[in-house]
């Protein structure tokens, strides 16, 4: 079957947190013979960790693959040739459950990396969250074509009694507000083609997860289409929109009237409502008369149900969710052969016309290899991981000899590249795994046997002269951080393992240890971190261990230019430089973290930039000598001298200096941010001998220093983006838990159709611990808040003053650093002339 | 003259170099004490009649003896004044006045009867050489009431006769016997000096109990194994491990097995794949160190007292040969002890392990990248550093040629045709920290741009 790559569908399950994503999932699962259909919806099949179940959380994203038939009259639906074999009625889908909590956002990139499809899940009650928005933009940015799904129905009709007018509303405006955000990142004429999700196309499905029943317009038109004798394509688009039917008139019209009603409701909610109505309230006649003229038949052990189970089953039997979801699936989301024409160039980073590509762009079995390895997946075997991803190229066998690229590897060199062979290609399918011999193109496995030379993603291919598949971007980044030590001195290997293991194992976490000595993990979010450290103790060092405090990893900066031209002299006093610091304008830190201006760049275009938008001189913007800390960092060096001599030969000098002065501050050895350094002039010995690393490199150092300490050094804190679902009443205590942690709102609005409200603050991340708990208590445990990394901000107050907030932090870093107490003085390093 | 007399000893001087027959001697002294060495030499040449010599600024460490300076003058013997680490030397005779400093003993026996309620512990003890001369007297008033206390002697001929030892078993300077019986992790130690480099070198690496020091009359416990410093060192290994280029330092040229210790961590570093140079510079400092920015990191072979260890002006992170071990020595089992002294990890020494190198592959905690994988060959601590890749290109291995490669200037460019053609000019003349043409004139330039 996974040779017939027109016939598989690669898609991952995406939602926001708790929209029931799991439990749909369930559906296409039970459909497939894996799980009772009875046991759908309660199983969670994809949840296959303990903790998951217990939770009742996704944490790590899991991937099952599904073999499913589609009718006959269902597959003249896929009208695309690349998208079905002619002779093939089965599909094959490789499905991924993703987590909505915005703390695993990592898994859902690196479960987005290997589909080429979304199945988006959204809640009917509380609408569009923030994390829908997230995920979606996600999956346009990868080139994702999305399908949509409203969830929850059965709360909708059971518990918000919402009359079918009502209900159409809601749905048409999720519709709109999922197309407003697919609207934004792409646009139809992009090489996906159309990316908008319509219902009067089939491509939203709506229902309920957990009583496993779900439909799409085409269900319906395709029970009235002999009734009205229209075509189905046709009927369906009259089902959705301003479409009334008159039952009188037997007239179709364009516009509301007296007395026509909304085609949606009349033909496809009128029926359910009736369905639960009858049911919910026990007119066992009328239900049974309806179930009738639906034609439902019970089996006989059902017939004894009433009220909720009886609806279950009721449903389930006639609108069942397995099948509707697979016909979204298997006619809306595309294969491998169509996604991977428009996502290669996404995806290689080398030349597009190379064999690599080529071979993508194709889904070629016969190609060169080129599998993307999105996660690192543990196995029963402590320590060792399956490296899972998917084979976009060629053919991965068991035995067979390939390349492993880590992400640094580049075209030409060696590092990062190893020469092995798989041990074993296997299918994952959700708790286990099944060995297979080979696995073609277009497919998503696991491999056995390279996880060592692996340490998150990697490219694995067969051609000598492949390039990278592109790294994946995460939309969050890794800033709450504990500092780890076992409790028993003695169990440090054990721990330093445990933490090895632990970077394979989660695609976000960084596990690593700081200059002082701390062993630190640092993860997206506290739940994130709490996960990491329960697996860290229990599955991958096995030791008890102390947990420190978060720890914030602070910024330094300066807020000023320089008060004066700062001079250090080198040991041998034959070499002046003379430097001084400014800040950078706002905004440009911001376009180096994000790539926007980088050292790559052609000088004179980088130049061009930030003269047009920065205002920098283009000469002096030319002269950028480099980028720091690790020569990528939001610093620069920037060479503003005339005419010095020698001043190329110690370049490379001035630079190591400038990247040691960036990594460590001055005021408690954190990376600095947003600082550009001038070099005013030089003065050098005329003797090369002595102006050599060692005279210039620590003199570097010390003008650097006095730059900062002379330019009202600032400390920097991260800021998250916080946004809190909840309740108007709740609206006043997310104020007071704000206004208490330094937070602040600014923006707040209703969710249009609903009750709910949205509020939007930047809190600092130093007082985001026991944010949650702590916004649950005081607004009766209705807001729920998302927080995600937004930018850095200076914390206000002077450093160098002993009395002041950004002080304290300085003294507490430099102690658990070891660094000598108190302020670094400037006499140290400045000299005079 | 005479606190000069009775300071420095010269009594016992005059008594050494005369059952020796010396006759070229030399005196160190360290930068501290210089000014009394004058007078020291006088009184010396005046009463052994006959020249003897003053060695200033040692090239490693005042603590440590400089043979090398000696052997200029083809001394035959050297009397060493000041502090001392007492590591075992090998080439010359060595005489060491230990300094004398005072304290009360009975505040002493006191605080240690206090501390020590029970008479029936195991007591290692150690002192600073500072007190050594006292050292007999209080060694007669405790030993009496605890029966296990065991005193340390210091490895050296010293002024005070009752503290020497020759024994070969020595750690830090120091040797002491245990009990029949007894393991090492039964004694308490305690050491009779301030809280200082000696005493938290030698609380590292004597895997005793627990540890107590006598300093400003009280004793206190001390916490070994849990500093700062030795968290940082954690991370300095993990940089040893993700280097490339290790330099070895040789930053002595006195202790004994020093050409043992660096023939040792060259070849672990060998085996390891890493290249590795040696270096010596004379007393270290970041500038010298700086010159050599493609390095990575330094294994530095010195005095256990070396201050480098301690220090964050260098550039790149400075390593003890234990360090190497512990990074690359799968068969050194994990324990809390830190041997600063590198002789204690020699064949022969009390924790030599046999070397076996670690193949596991494993990820970096620095840049979370693999390393050390077995088949990761390169090419670097051989000559043939250039090899021919299949598309006719030469690619230089991963060592100093690589470091050059990237460099911006490399040093022997042409640039032909690229600089304007300039007149010459008078250049700077005078003195380096101010030429005669330099005066104001820079800070009026300097204000100019600030405006």
């Amino acid at each position: 079957m996974m040779d017939k790559k027109k016939n598989i569908r690669n898609m991952s399950v995406i939602a926001h947190v708790d929209h029931g994503k799991s439990t749909l999932t369930d559906s296409l699962v039970s459909k497939a013979g894996i799980i009772a259909g009875a046991k759908a919806g309660e199983t969670r099949f994809t949840d296959t960790r303990k903790d998951e179940q217990e939770r009742c959380i996704t944490i790590k994203s899991t991937a099952i693959s599904m073999f499913f038939e589609l009718e006959e009259k269902d597959i003249v639906f896929i009208t695309n040739p690349d998208q079905r074999d002619k002779e093939e009625k089965g599909f094959l889908i490789n499905l991924i459950d993703s987590p909505g909590h915005v703390d695993f956002s990592s898994e859902v990139t690196a479960a987005l990396r290997v589909t080429d499809g979304a199945l988006v899940v959204v809640d009917c009650v509380s609408g569009v969250c923030v994390q829908t928005e997230t995920v979606l933009r996600q999956a346009i940015a990868e080139r994702i074509k999305p399908v949509l799904f409203m969830n929850k129905m059965d709360r909708a009709l059971l518990e918000l009694q919402l009359d079918s007018e009502d209900l159409y509303q809601t749905f048409q405006r999720i519709v709109e507000n999922v197309n407003v955000i697919i609207a934004t990142y792409s646009d139809d004429d992009g090489p996906m083609g159309e990316v908008r999700v319509d219902p009067s196309k089939g491509s939203v499905g709506f229902g309920s997860g957990l009583h496993g029943w779900a439909f799409t317009l085409k269900q319906f038109s395709e029970m009235y289409a002999e009734k009205f004798k229209i075509d189905v394509v046709k009927l369906m688009n009259r089902l959705w929109g301003e479409s009334f039917f008159n039952p009188k008139t037997k007239k179709w019209s364009k516009q509301k009237e007296p007395d026509n009603k909304r085609s949606f409701c009349m033909y496809v909610l009128d029926p359910i409502y009736k369905v639960f109505d009858s049911i919910m309230n026990y007119k066992k006649e009328e239900a049974d008369t309806l179930l009738q003229k639906l034609g439902i038949v019970l089996k006989p052990e059902d017939k004894d149900k009433d009220g909720k189970a009886l609806l279950k089953v009721v449903m389930r039997t006639w609108l069942p969710a397995g099948e509707a979801l697979l016909q979204m699936i298997a006619i809306h989301l595309p294969s491998p052969v169509t996604a991977q024409k428009y996502r290669m160039e996404m995806l290689y980073e080398g030349p597009l016309d190379d064999e690599a590509a080529i071979g993508i762009k194709n889904c070629d079995p016969n190609g060169p290899l080129m599998m993307y390895v999105s996660k690192m997946v543990p196995t029963s075997d402590k320590g060792r991981f399956y490296a899972f991803g998917r084979v976009f190229s060629g053919k991965v066998c068991t035995g067979m000899k390939a390349r492993i690229m880590g992400p640094n590897f580049q075209p030409g060199k060696k590092e990062d590249l190893y020469e092995k062979a798989i041990q074993r290609t296997i299918l994952m399918m959700g708790r286990y795994v099944e060995a297979i011999e080979d696995v073609p193109s277009g497919n998503i496995c696991g491999l056995v046997g390279v996880d060592q030379f692996l340490v998150k993603t990697g490219t694995i291919t067969t051609f000598k002269d492949a390039h990278n598949m592109k790294v994946m971007k995460f939309s969050v980044s890794p800033v709450v951080r504990v500092a780890v030590e076992p409790k028993n001195p003695a169990d440090l290997p054990k721990l330093v393992e445990g933490l090895k293991r632990l970077a394979k194992s989660d695609p976000m976490v960084q596990c690593i240890i700081e200059e002082s000595g701390e062993h630190i993990i640092a993860g997206a979010g506290e739940l994130h971190l709490e996960i990491c450290l329960k697996d860290l103790e229990e599955d991958h060092a096995c030791i008890p261990i102390k947990k420190s405090d978060p720890v914030v990893s602070y910024r330094e900066t300066i807020s000023e230019q320089s008060n004066q031209m700062c001079l250090s002299k080198s040991p041998n006093k034959h070499n002046r430089l003379f430097m001084m610091a400014c800040p950078m304008p706002d905004g440009l830190a911001e376009d180096i973290d994000s790539g926007d201006v980088n050292p790559r760049d052609d000088f004179k275009v980088r130049a061009r930039y930030l003269n047009e938008k920065y205002d920098y001189d283009v000469t002096e913007a030319r002269k950028i000598w480099c980028f720091g800390p690790d020569g990528s960092g939001p610093n620069i060096l920037v060479d503003c001298t005339k005419g010095v001599q020698y001043l190329n030969e110690i370049k490379d000098s001035v630079v190591a200096g400038f990247q040691w002065a960036t990594k460590e501050g001055v005021l408690s050895e954190e990376n600095l941010r947003g600082v550009r350094f001038n070099i005013h002039d030089v003065t050098l010995h005329a003797d090369a001998i002595h102006r050599g690393g060692g005279q210039i490199i620590p003199t570097t150092r010390r003008c650097l220093y006095a730059c900062l300490l002379t330019a009202s050094p600032r400390i920097m804190e991260p800021v998250y983006l916080c946004e809190i679902q909840c309740p108007e009443v709740a609206v006043g205590g997310i104020y007071g838990v704000l206004n208490r942690r330094r937070g602040h709102v600014f923006e707040e609005q209703q969710v249009a159709g609903t009750p709910m409200f949205v509020v939007k603050a930047y809190l600092p991340v130093n007082e985001s611990f026991g944010f949650t708990a702590d916004l649950r208590s005081n607004t009766g445990g209705q807001a729920f808040p998302q927080c995600v990394f937004d930018h850095w901000q200076i914390l206000p107050g002077d450093p160098m003053e002993a009395s002041s907030r950004p002080y304290q932090v300085v003294q507490d870093t430099r102690k658990r650093k070891g660094l000598k107490e108190g302020l670094p003085d400037l006499n140290a390093y400045l000299d005079k002339l | 003259m005479d606190f000069v007399y009775s300071a420095y000893d010269v009594e016992k001087c005059i008594q050494w170099i005369q059952t020796n027959a010396l006759k070229q001697v030399c005196l160190q002294f360290p930068d501290s004490l210089l000014p009394d060495s004058v007078e020291v030499a006088l009184h010396l040449e005046k009463s052994i009649e006959q020249k003897v010599y003053i060695l200033g600024d040692t090239t490693c460490g005042s603590c440590c003896v400089d043979e090398i300076a000696a052997q200029h003058i083809n001394a035959d013997g050297i009397i060493h004044f000041g502090h001392a680490c007492l590591n075992p030397t090998i080439r010359l005779p060595v005489l060491y006045i230990l300094p004398k400093k005072e304290f009360d003993t009975t505040k002493l026996s006191n605080e240690f009867k206090r501390v020590f309620s029970d008479c029936s512990k195991k007591i290692l003890f150690f002192y600073d050489v500072t007190y050594a001369h006292k050292i007999e007297h209080v060694y007669d008033i405790l030993k009496p009431i605890y029966k296990h206390l065991i005193l340390s002697k210091l490895n050296c001929t010293s002024n005070v006769k009752y503290t020497d030892t020759n024994s070969a078993s020595i750690v830090l300077g120091r040797n002491y016997t245990l009990e029949n019986g007894y393991n090492i992790e039964d004694y308490e130690g305690f050491f009779l000096g301030e809280e200082g480099k000696t005493f938290s070198v030698l609380a590292m690496s004597i895997p005793v109990k627990r540890w107590y020091s006598f300093a400003n009359s009280e004793i206190h416990e001390f916490e070994a194994l849990n500093t700062p410093w030795l968290k940082r060192r954690r991370f300095l290994i993990e940089k040893l491990k993700d280097a490339k280029v290790v330099g070895i330092l040789v930053a002595t040229l006195g202790i004994k097995e020093y050409l043992t210790a660096i023939s040792t961590v060259k070849r672990i570093l060998k085996q390891k794949n890493k290249k590795s140079y040696i270096l010596s510079v004379g007393k270290i400092n970041p500038a010298k160190l700086a010159n050599f920015p493609e390095i990575d990191v330094f294994v530095v072979i010195t005095c256990p007292e070396n201050e480098v260890f301690d220090s964050r002006d260098f550039l790149k992170p400075m390593l003890t040969p234990y360090e190497v071990e512990l990074a690359f020595n799968s068969a050194r089992e994990f324990c809390l002890q830190y041997f600063m002294d590198f002789r204690q990890i020699l064949p022969g020494g009390s924790h030599y392990v046999n070397f076996k190198p670690s193949i596991d592959s494993d990820i970096s905690l620095i840049n979370s990248s693999v390393r050390n994988c077995e088949d990761d060959i390169s090419c670097t601590d051989q000559m043939n550093a250039l090899t021919i890749r299949s598309s006719g290109t030469i690619a230089i291995g991963k060592a100093g040629a690589q470091y050059l490669q990237e460099r911006s200037w490399k040093g022997v460019e042409q640039r032909l045709g690229e600089d304007s053609v300039q007149p010459a000019e008078i250049g700077r003349t005078g003195l380096a920290w101010e030429y005669t043409n330099e005066s104001l004139k820079i800070d009026e330039q300097n204000i100019n741009k600030i405006e």
